[in-house]
């Protein structure tokens, strides 16, 4: 036992997690991923068929990389005990640490229980919302109904002035603050929806409106816009999460930028961890 | 769009470069006088284009490719002056200068207008993840060249000179480090708040956790290993490498989530 937690608290080890866990990340960039193994044979020949079969061509959710940011918890936490003792010391250190710790946590929680799934939503017709569980694929059914009441789009640029001699000119009385969409370039849209929420009886229990970046919440899900037709404005496709491992993975962030700047003023900068903190 | 501050801008930096570079030959107190003067100059311009395209334009300028380069060039002679006194950054005053010049001249070949900025990004994350991210950049930038000049450029004979560079790229990476958790972990927080998911293995976030746990690799190498000198720096330089591919390379090369840029 204590050989594996001498083994965890090294440096050495740590490292060399860091230093795997990098190679899988960019691994996981320059070979496309989660596409059929039909594809890498096209790509790659034979090698194809070994990628897919080490699941390199599903990296962020191959045991790989799961038992590697696993061995990292613990070598956190192995680290963050030891830090425990002369935390006055090693305060950044010790929150950086913590930091990790907790939003490595609340990724496992989302992992084991959130939900998330897609719901389509014809104008006027109420359908019931599945998720799916993000580690498995269990659907459920929520036990409300969504039907999107009314969608308009508008446009939040003018139009542009005409052009003379290749710059856009501007009207003496317009106002130049105002931006106006170069030529040539769509145009943003900024869609707006009203989303209307049913119980199982057909009776309304809530109206919500809806826009790009701006989601709501409703009984624990998070609702987003994520698609929407834009010539007859009489559907959308919403996002809906529940991802209750947010709270701890936002504490985490706190935490890791407190620990960061700590260790950016702090006069004692980490040493070396000594054996003795750990073996006792 | 007005282009006479941007213009004054370029011309200072590239003035304060050549007149440190005159300086270097000549030795003449005087020289270095007139081009930190005009080093000023030339950030005093420079933020005052930045100021009038914000007005200009209605939104925070980093978005597209030609306002984030002025923007992070801004965000490099910023860290500079700031940290000018406290981490006595002399040796860089040519590299900063001419680099500042020789940047702005690339991205007044970029395309210059002002674009709507689009629904997905208006938010007041914007300024926060930007801005940090650019902070740290600069700082890195800053670190990078250090290392460079400790690799390829330091004199053999003078040690002190080598030893002053490889405790400089260590400290700048030590101020950068904090900037790129909060630009990361902000990056995160708006993710969440308007696509849903806070993480979502985007190349563009893969590649910027790499380039953080590069540099926390080089931090824990640094102080717990007392790595030094070579070793520090090419692994400072690879941590570089990283940041170029995050902010460049995984723009023109992938279509992710992240493609505002």
């Amino acid at each position: 036992m204590r050989k594996i937690i001498n083994l965890l608290a090294s440096v050495k080890f740590a490292v060399t997690l860091l230093i795997l866990i990098i190679l899988f990340c960019v691994s996981g960039t320059i070979i496309p991923q989660g596409l059929d193994s039909s594809h890498y044979s096209r790509i790659y020949g034979p090698a194809g068929d070994i990628l897919f079969k080490l699941e390199l061509t599903d990296v962020y959710r191959s045991p790989w990389l799961i038992g590697l940011l696993s061995l990292l918890w613990l070598s956190l936490l192995v680290c963050a005990k030891g830090r425990l003792k002369s935390w006055k010391k090693q305060t950044g250190s010790l929150l950086t640490h913590l930091g990790l710790l907790i939003i490595l946590l609340g990724a496992l929680i989302n992992t084991l229980w959130g939900e998330s799934g897609f719901v389509s939503l014809p104008k006027g017709d109420n359908r019931a919302i599945f998720l799916a569980g993000n580690s498995g694929y269990r659907f459920q059914k929520l036990d409300f109904r969504a039907s999107l009441d009314e969608l308009s789009i508008s446009r939040p640029y003018p139009s542009p002035p005409p052009l003379v001699k290749g710059r856009i000119s501007y009207p003496q009385e317009q106002n130049k603050n105002r931006l106006t969409c170069p030529i040539g370039q769509r145009q943003p849209l900024a869609p707006e929806g009203r989303i209307n929420f049913f119980d199982n009886n057909g009776q309304i229990i809530a109206v919500k409106t809806i826009k790009i970046n701006q989601p709501f919440s409703f009984k624990g899900y998070t609702f987003y816009l994520e698609n929407y037709e834009l010539r007859y404005l009489n559907w959308v496709e919403l996002k809906v999460t529940n991802d209750p491992g947010i709270p701890l993975v936002y504490a985490g962030f706190i935490f890791l930028n407190l620990g960061a700047i700590a260790i950016v003023i702090s006069k004692n900068k980490t040493k070396p961890l000594k054996n003795s903190l750990l073996t006792n | 769009m007005n282009l006479t501050f941007f213009n004054l801008a370029l011309a200072g930096y590239l003035l304060a470069g050549i007149f440190y570079f005159i300086q270097n030959i000549f030795r003449k107190k005087l020289f270095a006088k007139f081009a930190a003067l005009l080093l000023l100059l030339g950030f005093t311009f420079h933020t005052l284009y930045i100021i009038i395209r914000w007005r200009e334009a209605g939104h925070f300028p980093a978005v597209g490719i030609y306002e984030a380069l002025v923007f992070s060039l801004w965000a490099v002679a910023l860290v500079y002056f700031i940290l000018k006194k406290a981490y006595q950054l002399e040796f860089l005053k040519i590299p900063l200068s001419l680099l500042a010049a020789i940047g702005l001249a690339y991205a007044s070949t970029l395309d210059q207008s002002l674009k709507p900025l689009m629904p997905a990004l208006k938010s007041n994350w914007l300024v926060i993840h930007v801005s940090s991210y650019c902070l740290s950049y600069g700082a890195l930038l800053l670190s990078f060249i250090s290392s460079a000049m400790y690799l390829f450029f330091s004199p053999k004979k003078n040690a002190s000179t080598a030893d002053k560079l490889d405790y400089l790229s260590y400290k700048l990476v030590l101020f950068a480090f904090p900037f790129l958790t909060l630009g990361l972990t902000t990056g995160a927080v708006w993710a969440k708040k308007a696509w849903g998911n806070y993480w979502s293995w985007d190349p563009k976030e893969t590649f910027a956790l790499t380039t953080w746990l590069i540099y926390a690799l080089y931090l824990h190498l640094r102080l717990t290993k007392n790595w030094q000198g070579r070793k520090s720096a090419l692994l400072n330089l690879i941590g570089f490498f990283c940041v170029l591919f995050t902010f460049f390379g995984v723009n023109y090369l992938f279509k992710g989530l992240h493609s505002y840029l």
